[in-house]
């Protein structure tokens, strides 16, 4: 939600061209010295940020060595530095949030639009949006003592009945783990989904759906053959964008994945414990030490640069969106 | 086939076919309101966890004391949160006051000032807000706490300005461009100075969008646990010392949650309570704003 | 196009014998506030029937009467009547998909949908009623967008999207997919308002051409163009309560050269609006 309050910039960032405005100029010179002061500063810190951050990455990595992305032991305490599961971890429990909150977020969005009343709409609306501003420290909360418990208790037990014991819903099931993790993950992104499909879904001009059914196409045959259609690259650009969040939330999963094990490191089945990259820069630095600890900036540096990928991209394809129909 | 036959061919079919029609639009169109509906679940549970459970706890006495550490004799004395309020006042409060400037003057620059290092920097900024919180978490600690082997509470505060600053500039931004033109060269043509055509006219006219944007990242930032929680250290007596160490609501939940004490797990509800109450208090003043701006 | 025998051959209004569309007292109403008020006139068959009047006077709002359309609009109310070939649209037991299917509508701006392809387009609401047969469909597409005149200049782009076709073309694209569905009425609002006076003359001349196909309404605030294509007029102007109303219906060349009401003769004139 905080990403669709915020109105992008137009795309010239500077002034627009017919105001002629030259900086300083002679009498306003402290206006201009002030404002390149807080500008150079900031562009400043963002390079220093990132200097920061390969400088202490580098020891890590030599510390950690290209054994990093072939072992599949994570092991903080005893350098053991294999990031296979945590990569994993990650992958697995974003794909699943998304898998989960996806259709649900577009659907509610559509929903919003299209079926309830127009007075609802922004309460509705603003309701689910309220995830969006809950802290991760209460969803991992959430996570890790209503939902551990329900799905230790009652979620897991039925999945495993309902597939007959078989893979992916085999072995011990404890509550927390990957299946915890995704759901945790799909609540938090559900609202960014919704909150960006559904401001796509009203941009799409109302011409579109009077036209279909015009033509005497139903409500349904409206959403699924134009509304949706013309909403993809929006959507799209929410689904990068919710991602980016997914791939990158530290606390609330924090405590609800149980952590790598060394049996069986990998998540390989819907009930395994595990970690993803953020989470376990949380977890691991309490026991912060030498190039132990370069290693986890070495982790924060892999992920800031996947997760600024993926966000960029994100937001290009939105921006992209807003203008089709301008 | 002549018109008149296509066009029976076409009436046969669309009423054949209606029946179908109708029932897979009807199927979708309940589809749609089932994801509506789950959509309400999670917020419903956690609401009724954290109001439910954490009701009890509102009391002027846990609000006002400070944290105990449960012993074995008495495994239910977490004592209050008021070492962490105050904590959160102080850590909040200066990261507020260094961003707000920050973030105005950086977004007036950007307004200002054409050219590849103001792109730069706009694009750093939009980045940083999709950034993990961790990563400026895990900066703040290897700049400072790593170089002066402290911890201190304003440590803090300058993590969560790079929660802060980029959601205010970004937001200021978008204010001052929305502001007309017409306005502007008005200024201009009177013959003012930029800096009082910014300070008189065009900020006063962004001025409900800019605080818009200020509530919005205040409101994100007091929830935030990973930026601050290796930079603040802790302190379970309740000080306003920006140089001390400092325990925050958020890193208060974090310790209890993974706390030995169920007493201390059953006390995050409490604190979340409280978190909850002042992030949406922030987050609705921002919505009024933007309300406000909705309807001028 | 020969009013002369129009109006000696057909007896106009109420009860004329080939009334696709008969209004009856027609009111909309929005939150309770009409905006067109009792508003009685027959559409006759393969004719043009257009409607006229100064912006605001509910043109648009009598034309979507036509095709349901208000029913979108939270808070708007259609009363009267209005008989399709004798079957009142608001009353009757067909369904409203399969009813609009019988009546196209071409809107003020081009609208095709723009992630389908031109040929996608023609189709697309023989698709929607559950046509599926290839054969007929490309058939249709043929058809529909040889009656629109564009078959020539996109036969060989049939796959193209319909967004890279100019404005003109998206118009008679829109025509085209109304056509498909081979509907015995076209109600059309304003389809020149955005267009150049290149692709406004090549509608106007689609229109004239089209109704030996389909009866035909057309919203136009242009003057000239309801004089050039239609063969019977509506003139529609707000009464001081700022509703619509229906003043004078009668054929084209009555409405221009010999108004029975002078607010008619005013505002075919000019005179105001
Ligand atoms: N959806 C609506 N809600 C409320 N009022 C409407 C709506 N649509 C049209 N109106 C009102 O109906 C009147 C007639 O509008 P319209 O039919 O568009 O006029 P015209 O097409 O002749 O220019 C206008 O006064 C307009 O305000
Ligand atoms: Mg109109």
């Amino acid at each position: 939600m905080t990403t669709t309050h915020i109105d992008p910039p137009t795309d010239d960032g500077a002034l627009s061209a017919g105001r002629e405005r030259k900086l300083p100029t002679g009498s306003d010179r402290a206006y201009g010295y002030t404002l390149w002061t807080v500008l150079t500063l900031v562009g400043v810190i963002v390079f220093y940020f990132i200097y920061v951050l390969v400088k202490n990455s580098i020891p890590g990595w030599q510390f950690a060595g290209w054994k990093m992305f072939t072992t599949t032991t994570w092991s903080f305490g005893d350098n053991k530095f294999g990031v296979l599961p945590l990569v994993m971890g990650t992958a697995f429990t974003t794909f699943f949030a998304l898998l989960m909150a996806v259709p649900i977020g577009v659907g509610a969005a559509l929903a919003i639009v299209y079926l309830i009343p127009r007075r609802l709409q922004l309460a509705v609306s603003s309701l689910i949006e309220l995830l969006a501003v809950v802290p991760s420290i209460v969803y991992g909360v959430w996570g890790a003592l209503v939902m551990a418990s329900w799905l230790g208790n009652s979620g897991e037990p039925w999945l495993k009945r309902v597939a007959h014991g078989a893979w992916p819903f085999d072995g011990a099931t404890a509550g927390y783990g990957m299946t915890l993790g995704a759901i945790v993950l799909a609540v938090m992104i559900m609202p960014i989904v919704t909150a960006i499909s559904r401001d796509v879904i009203v941009a799409v001009p109302k011409e579109l759906t009077e036209g279909a059914l015009s033509l005497g196409a139903t409500r349904g045959q409206v959403i699924r053959k134009v509304i949706l259609p013309s909403c993809k690259t929006g959507i799209v650009g929410a689904v990068t964008l919710a991602t980016g969040r997914a791939l990158g939330e530290t606390i609330a999963l924090a405590t609800v994945l149980g952590g790598v094990t060394q049996m069986s490191p990998l998540p390989d089945r819907a009930f395994a414990t595990g970690s993803t990259l953020a989470a376990e820069i949380a977890i691991d630095f309490g026991a912060i030490t030498g190039k132990a600890g370069n290693v986890l900036f070495a982790l924060a540096l892999i992920l800031m640069v996947i997760v600024g990928a993926v966000t960029y991209l994100a937001r290009s394809i939105i921006r992209r969106n807003e203008r089709q129909f301008q | 086939m002549s018109s008149q036959e296509r066009r029976e061919f076409i009436r046969t079919t669309s009423a054949k076919s209606y029946r179908r029609r109708a029932l897979s639009s009807r199927v979708f169109t309940a589809l749609l309101v089932i994801a509506l509906l789950i959509a309400f679940v999670p917020l419903a549970s956690i609401l009724q966890n954290v109001v439910g459970h954490g009701i009890r706890y509102i009391t002027w006495h846990f609000l006002t004391t400070s944290q105990q550490l449960p012993s074995i004799t008495n495994t239910n004395g977490i004592g209050g949160i008021g070492n962490a309020l105050a904590g959160t006042a102080v850590v909040d409060l200066i990261a507020v006051l260094i961003s707000i400037p920050t973030a105005i003057v950086l977004a007036m620059a950007m307004f200002e000032i054409k050219g590849r290092w103001v792109v730069a920097v706009r694009t750093a900024m939009e980045t940083f807000i999709g950034l993990p919180s961790i990563v400026f978490g895990v900066f703040t600690y290897v700049s400072l706490v790593v170089t002066t082997h402290q911890y201190h509470a304003y440590f803090g505060s300058l993590a969560l300005c790079f929660i802060m600053i980029p959601v205010m500039t970004i937001n200021a931004l978008a204010a001052l461009q929305s502001v007309p033109d017409t306005l502007i060269e008005a200024g201009l043509s009177l013959g003012l100075r930029p800096s009082r055509v910014m300070l008189h006219i065009i900020l006063p006219a962004a001025r409900a969008r800019v605080f818009t944007g200020v509530f919005l990242a205040f409101s994100r930032a007091v929830g935030e646990t990973a930026p601050i929680l290796f930079v603040i250290g802790a302190s379970t007596l309740p000080g306003f010392n920006p140089s001390g160490q400092a325990t925050t609501l958020p890193t208060l939940m974090w310790s209890y949650l993974i706390g030995a004490y169920p007493s201390q797990r059953e006390a995050c509800w409490g604190i979340a309570l409280v978190l909850m109450v002042t992030v949406l208090f922030f987050n609705v003043l921002s919505r009024i704003f933007v309300a406000r701006t909705q309807r001028s | 196009m020969d009013t002369a025998e129009t109006r000696d051959n057909v007896t106009l209004g109420e009860g004329s014998s080939d009334a696709v569309l008969s209004l009856r007292d027609v009111s909309v109403l929005f939150n309770n506030k009409a905006a067109v008020r009792n508003a009685t006139f027959d559409v006759q068959a393969n004719k043009v029937t257009s409607l006229i009047g100064p912006s605001g006077s509910g043109k648009t709002t009598l034309l979507r009467a036509m095709n349901r359309l208000h029913e979108l609009t939270p808070g708007a109310t259609v009363t009267g009547q209005i008989l399709l070939e004798g079957e009142d649209l608001y009353r009757t037991s067909v369904p409203i998909t399969v009813l609009r299917s019988r009546i196209g509508m071409v809107f003020q701006r081009p609208n095709p949908f723009p992630t389908m392809s031109i040929y996608d387009n023609a189709v697309a609401g023989l698709r929607f009623i559950g046509v599926k047969d290839k054969d007929f469909l490309e058939e249709s597409a043929h058809k529909a967008l040889s009656e629109a005149a564009l078959w020539d200049s996109v036969k060989d782009r049939l796959k193209a999207p319909a967004a890279t076709l100019s404005g003109g073309e998206q118009q008679r694209l829109c025509i085209a997919r109304a056509m498909a569905v081979e509907p015995e009425v076209l109600l059309m609002d304003e389809p020149t308002a955005s267009l150049d006076p290149v692709a406004t003359k090549q509608i106007e001349e689609l229109v004239t051409v089209l109704k030996q196909f389909v009866t035909i309404v057309i919203v136009t605030h242009n003057m000239q163009q309801a004089n050039r294509v239609s063969d019977n007029c509506a003139f529609l102007l707000m009464a001081e309560d700022r509703t619509g109303e229906l003043i004078e219906f009668d054929t084209t060349e009555k409405i221009f050269n010999d108004p029975k009401d002078s607010r008619t003769l005013d505002y075919t004139l000019g005179r105001f609006g």
